[in-house]
């Protein structure tokens, strides 16, 4: 009889523990203050629900839905509102995070990686940088869009994967492109001569070149969990991305544009995490206390053990008791160890970016980018107009996506 | 027996309690002053306020020291601002905090030895004239004068930063070296330098790592 209890026991105990750690953790969205709804409303309609959940799901996501704002509005060009998101956002990933506690929690057995407060991938944080500087380039302010592009080159070489640290060859193109742009000759030149490096076939501006046209293809980079528990961090290509190409037609000009940067190859190729090993312990945590456990529940449970326990009574039974209880223990700490990796991402970036620099003037606007599938056939239904803006000082910048804001790509 | 087992096993799993759902309740932090020439609670490897108050203070100093600039019997005009303050460093810095602290500082600690042209805002100072000068507006109490005034020395200068990873730690370092100069806008030369220079390293939080 005392074996049958036991068994109960250790069954209800084991399947309650289980059943809690299964499935990654779901976070209660907090309720908007009066103050928060206001400033929702006051936004445009297609941003509400991103600002509404900036306020919903607090700092633990904040940079991450920060990052989707940002680029939402600077594709939708409401260019304040994404200057101030990624403003806010690039505070966030500067700012150095010694030690809090949702990062201390993230670290214990019994959270999981996602309970951190997000601060992106190195090619998440790199991409931020990339908007920011590209906004500095739409404003005419040079020399912060080459520091902005600077910085997010600085973002990748956090990669541990060595021969891919520091190989974000558009933004050094953009550095060089705001340094020629701030009269900087010789820091363009430098800057012009590490994106050959790393593109040798890439093309450079020409001396009279002005304005600098960018085009983006396909869908974000995923991530996923994949492994016993969840415990692997794994890139995959954004789904059913169509579109792998673009050019530029003018009344003068029919130009490919460069495929300058694989946002998928930045994200798989940073390697092994620092953080990946701190969840393989908690991996190697979980499969010890497991066994430990099987092994205590199945010696109490052993039929010619069970049937001393009986006939010896009392102070036996009772020891046979307790090793029961360290093995079910010891099972419900296996089954709450949290050991599933942070699969949050940044849905808003694209597979590809493309870009070309031409020599325009306001006369001239007018253009329309084309877009191509893999074969490089023309996708009529991926045509875009472009519209060139010139900065204070002369000079142009043009930015189109394949896949407007809301439209799967 | 059986009850107190099913009662021990009821109790621990109430225990490791069944609540995926998590609630976000860290206390919000209440808005407080901080001293601009102290780290503030939210520090990185850039520019950051203090850096902005130290090195403006000590050019400050520097140039009220040269006598080139601030002994002459004939206080010189100077322009400062950011028309020539270039960013080649990898921070993102408005060059406008560098300039306006320092011709603000300078214009209160000079005291009349120095005189600032307020070349940023020639605009506005065109218009007036042109309103007076038009019968517009009349000519204010002060005085006429032929033209707005020239200058005899400008501020220019450069940010640059060189930094660096330790890719086994991945603590990143960034070294800054700020440098002005005061440039004579006759003859070219170079009257004055003075530059500041700073290293910051830090090392993130081992999850984002």
């Amino acid at each position: 009889m005392c074996s049958i209890a036991k068994l109960m026991a250790a069954g209800v105990a084991v399947m309650a523990l289980a059943g809690c750690a299964t499935g990654p953790t779901q976070y209660q969205p907090r309720t908007l203050s009066v103050a928060q709804q206001e400033v929702v409303d006051q936004k445009p309609p297609s941003l509400r629900p991103l600002y509404r959940a900036l306020f919903e799901e607090g700092r633990r996501n904040e940079v991450l839905n920060l990052m989707e704002i940002g680029a939402a509005a600077f594709h939708l060009q409401e260019y304040d509102l994404a200057r101030a998101a990624f403003d806010q956002a690039i505070v966030n990933i500067e700012s150095v995070y010694a030690d809090n506690d949702a990062a201390h929690r993230a670290r214990s057995l019994w959270y999981e990686e996602g309970e951190k407060e997000f601060k992106g991938e190195p090619y998440e944080r790199s991409m931020v940088f990339y908007y920011r500087g590209l906004l500095f380039l739409r404003e005419g302010d040079y020399g912060n869009a080459r520091a902005a592009f600077m910085s997010g080159l600085l973002q990748d070489a956090f990669a541990e994967e060595e021969q891919h640290a520091t190989d974000f060859a558009s933004l050094i193109f953009l550095a060089g492109w705001a340094a020629r742009l701030d009269g900087n000759g010789s820091l363009a030149k430098q800057h012009f001569a590490e994106y050959r490096r790393l593109r040798p076939n890439g093309p450079l501006p020409d001396d009279d070149d002005n304005t600098l046209v960018i085009a983006e293809t396909g869908s974000a980079p995923r991530k996923l969990a994949d492994g016993v528990g969840h415990y692997q961090l794994v890139y995959r290509r954004g789904r059913e991305i169509q579109t792998q190409g673009a050019r530029l037609e003018t009344a003068a000009v029919s130009q490919s544009l460069f495929p300058i940067e694989d946002v998928f190859f930045q994200a798989s190729t940073r390697g092994g995490r620092t953080v990946d090993r701190i969840i393989e312990g908690k991996v190697q945590f979980k499969k010890s206390a497991e066994a430990t456990g099987d092994a205590l529940t199945s010696v109490s449970d052993s039929s010619v053990l069970a049937g001393l326990s009986t006939s010896a009574g009392g102070a036996v039974a009772a020891g046979f008791h307790t090793i029961t209880a360290i093995g079910v223990a010891a099972q419900g700490l296996s089954a709450r160890s949290r050991t599933r990796a942070d699969t949050r991402y940044w849905r808003r970036l694209p597979d590809q970016i493309h870009l070309t620099t031409v020599r325009s003037d306001p006369v001239s606007n007018g253009s329309r980018m084309v877009f191509l599938d893999a074969d490089g056939a023309l996708m009529v239904d991926r045509v875009a107009t472009i519209a060139v803006h010139y900065d204070g000082k002369g000079n142009g910048f043009a930015f189109v996506r394949s896949t407007p804001e809301g439209v799967s790509p | 027996m059986i009850r107190k087992s099913l009662v021990a096993a009821a109790v621990l799993a109430g225990i490791q309690g069944c609540a995926p759902v998590q609630v976000d309740n860290v206390a919000g932090q209440a808005t407080v002053y901080e001293d601009p020439t102290t780290s503030g609670r939210v520090q990185g490897v850039g520019i950051e306020s203090q850096d902005v108050v130290a090195m403006t203070d000590q050019m400050m100093r520097d140039m009220l020291a040269n006598r080139i600039l601030a002994a002459r019997d004939v206080p010189p005009r100077i322009i400062i601002d950011n028309e020539y303050m270039r960013n080649e460093s990898s921070s993102i810095i408005n060059t406008n905090l560098l300039t306006d602290r320092l011709r603000v500082e300078l214009n209160r600690a000079a005291n009349g030895r120095l005189i600032f042209v307020g070349r940023h805002y020639a605009d506005m100072v065109e218009k007036e004239r042109a309103l007076k000068r038009d019968g517009a507006v009349d000519g204010g109490t002060i005085r006429k004068t032929q033209a707005t005034a020239g200058a005899d020395y400008r501020l220019g200068g450069r940010v640059a930063s060189l930094d660096a990873m330790d890719r086994n730690t991945q603590t990143r370092s960034r070294y800054h070296q700020v440098t002005f100069e005061m440039v004579d806008l006759e003859l070219g030369t170079i009257v004055w330098s003075g530059s500041y220079e700073m290293r910051k390293a830090a090392q993130d939080n081992v999850l984002y790592r």
